[in-house]
C-alpha cells in the first residue's frame, strides 16, 4: 500500500522547472504566440479594424519558445537569420530579442516590406491609426488566407516562419513586434503578421496592466 | 487566499486581458498538470500556448475561463498525444541537480495507465485541489459521477503505484 498522500505525490511534479522557471534563472523572455495583435483590435475603434486584421491573419501554431533578450555573440550568434529559399519563399528564424533593425533591414534586402519592433519590458508601440476602406468581409478572409504564416519551433529553440513573397499583397507590410504582458514580466508575445498601412513608426508608450 | 482561489479569480473576467494575466499566472502550473497528463513536456508546451492563443483569440465571451483553459488545454493534449500514438517517451525533464526524480517517473508511468477521463480528474483533485462539484463543472460531468470516478481512479492509482515498488 502506498502511505504517502498522493497529494504529495502529485506535487512532486512541482520539482520540475517550466519554462518560466527556466527563464528566470537563464535572465531570458518565455515567448509565447499569442493573438495579441487581435487584441488591440478589439481596444481601439472600428477604422482601425481592417489594418488589425492584417496581423491578424497570422496563423499562430501554440509554442511556447525561451529566447534570450540579449548576450548576442556576434557572428557566432546571430539574433536571427534570413534565408532565401530555392522556391522564392523566404524563412526568417528569430534565435534572441535583439538587433530589430539588422532584421528588418535583412528582410528588405531579401525583397520583404518589413517592420520590426523590439521593445523593452514594459512597453509597447502605441495602437497606431489607418486610414483605410473596409473591404467586404470575404475579401479580408481572402486577403487572411492568401497571406497566411504558421510560426513553428526549430530544433534549436529558435522562432520560425516562412515569407511566401509570391503571396504578398501591395499595402501589407511583415509587421513583427514584441509585446509584454505586464511592466517587467518575463513572459512576451512575439507577433509576425502582415498588416496594411503605415507601420514606419512606433511610439513606445508603457504597457498598460488591465485590471 | 489560497493559490488555487487566486487562480479562480484571476481567471474570472472575459476576453483577451484575463487571458494575458492568467497567462502569467497560471500557465507555470496548467503546464505541470498537462506535464502530469501527458507525461511530455513538449505536449505541455503546446497545449499551453495552444490554449492561451485560443483564449486571445476568441471573439466570443468566455463565460467561464477557468473551465475553458483547462477543457480546451486537455483537449489539445489529448490531440497531441493521439498524434503522437505511442511515441510519447518518458520525458526528460528539467529537474534541478540532487533531485530524485524516480518517484515523479512512476507516476507519471502509472497515469498513462489509468483512462483518460481518470487520469483528468486525478490531476485536478490531487494536483490542483479542485472539488468535485469544480472537477464536474470542468470536465462536463456531475459531482456524483466524479465521485464515482475518483474512488475508482485513486483505487487504481494507488495498485499501480505499489507495483511500481
Amino acid at each position: 500500500m502506498v502511505k504517502e498522500s498522493l497529494n504529495e505525490r502529485f506535487h512532486e511534479v512541482d520539482r520540475v522547472m517550466t519554462p518560466w522557471d527556466d527563464a528566470a534563472i537563464r535572465g531570458t523572455s518565455v515567448v509565447v504566440s499569442l493573438h495579441a495583435s487581435t487584441a488591440r483590435a478589439r481596444s481601439v475603434r472600428k477604422r482601425r479594424f481592417v489594418a488589425s486584421l492584417g496581423v491578424a491573419a497570422a496563423v499562430v501554431v501554440g509554442l511556447v519558445v525561451v529566447l534570450p533578450t540579449t548576450g548576442g555573440d556576434g557572428a557566432h550568434n546571430q539574433a536571427f537569420a534570413v534565408t532565401e529559399n530555392a522556391d522564392g519563399t523566404v524563412t526568417v528564424e528569430i534565435k534572441s530579442i535583439e538587433d530589430a533593425e539588422g532584421l528588418q533591414r535583412q528582410l528588405q534586402e531579401a525583397g520583404v516590406p518589413a517592420a520590426v519592433y523590439y521593445l523593452p519590458p514594459g512597453k509597447a508601440c502605441s495602437p497606431r491609426e489607418f486610414d483605410v476602406e473596409s473591404p467586404p468581409l470575404e475579401d479580408r478572409q481572402a486577403e487572411m488566407e492568401r497571406q497566411r504564416l504558421t510560426i513553428t519551433e526549430t530544433e534549436d529553440g529558435a522562432f520560425a516562419f516562412t515569407v511566401d513573397r509570391s503571396r504578398l499583397l501591395p499595402g501589407y507590410t511583415l509587421l513583427i513586434e514584441t509585446k509584454y504582458a505586464t511592466p517587467g514580466s518575463a513572459v512576451a508575445s512575439i507577433d509576425a503578421g502582415y498588416i496594411s498601412g503605415d507601420v514606419s513608426h512606433c511610439e513606445p508608450v508603457d504597457v498598460v496592466v488591465s485590471g | 487566499m489560497s493559490e488555487m482561489r487566486m487562480q479562480e479569480t484571476v481567471l474570472r473576467g472575459s476576453g483577451h486581458d484575463w487571458a494575458e494575466d492568467a497567462f502569467r499566472t497560471v500557465a507555470p502550473r496548467l503546464w505541470r498538470a498537462l506535464l502530469l497528463y501527458s507525461g511530455s513536456a513538449d505536449v505541455a508546451n503546446d497545449a499551453v500556448s495552444e490554449a492561451f492563443t485560443q483564449a486571445m483569440g476568441s471573439r466570443r465571451e468566455i463565460r467561464d475561463p477557468s473551465a475553458w483553459i483547462w477543457t480546451t488545454a486537455f483537449k489539445i493534449a489529448a490531440g497531441e498525444m493521439a498524434c503522437r500514438g505511442d511515441h510519447v517517451e518518458p520525458p526528460d525533464l528539467p529537474i534541478p541537480d540532487g533531485v530524485d526524480s524516480a518517484s515523479l517517473m512512476d507516476l507519471l508511468s502509472a497515469l498513462r495507465r489509468v483512462s483518460d477521463m481518470q487520469r483528468r480528474a486525478l490531476i485536478l483533485r490531487h494536483y490542483m485541489g479542485y472539488s468535485n462539484v469544480e472537477i464536474a463543472r470542468i470536465l462536463g460531468s456531475t459531482p456524483s459521477s466524479i465521485g464515482v470516478q475518483l474512488f475508482r481512479a485513486t483505487r487504481r492509482l494507488r495498485a499501480l503505484l505499489s507495483e511500481e515498488r
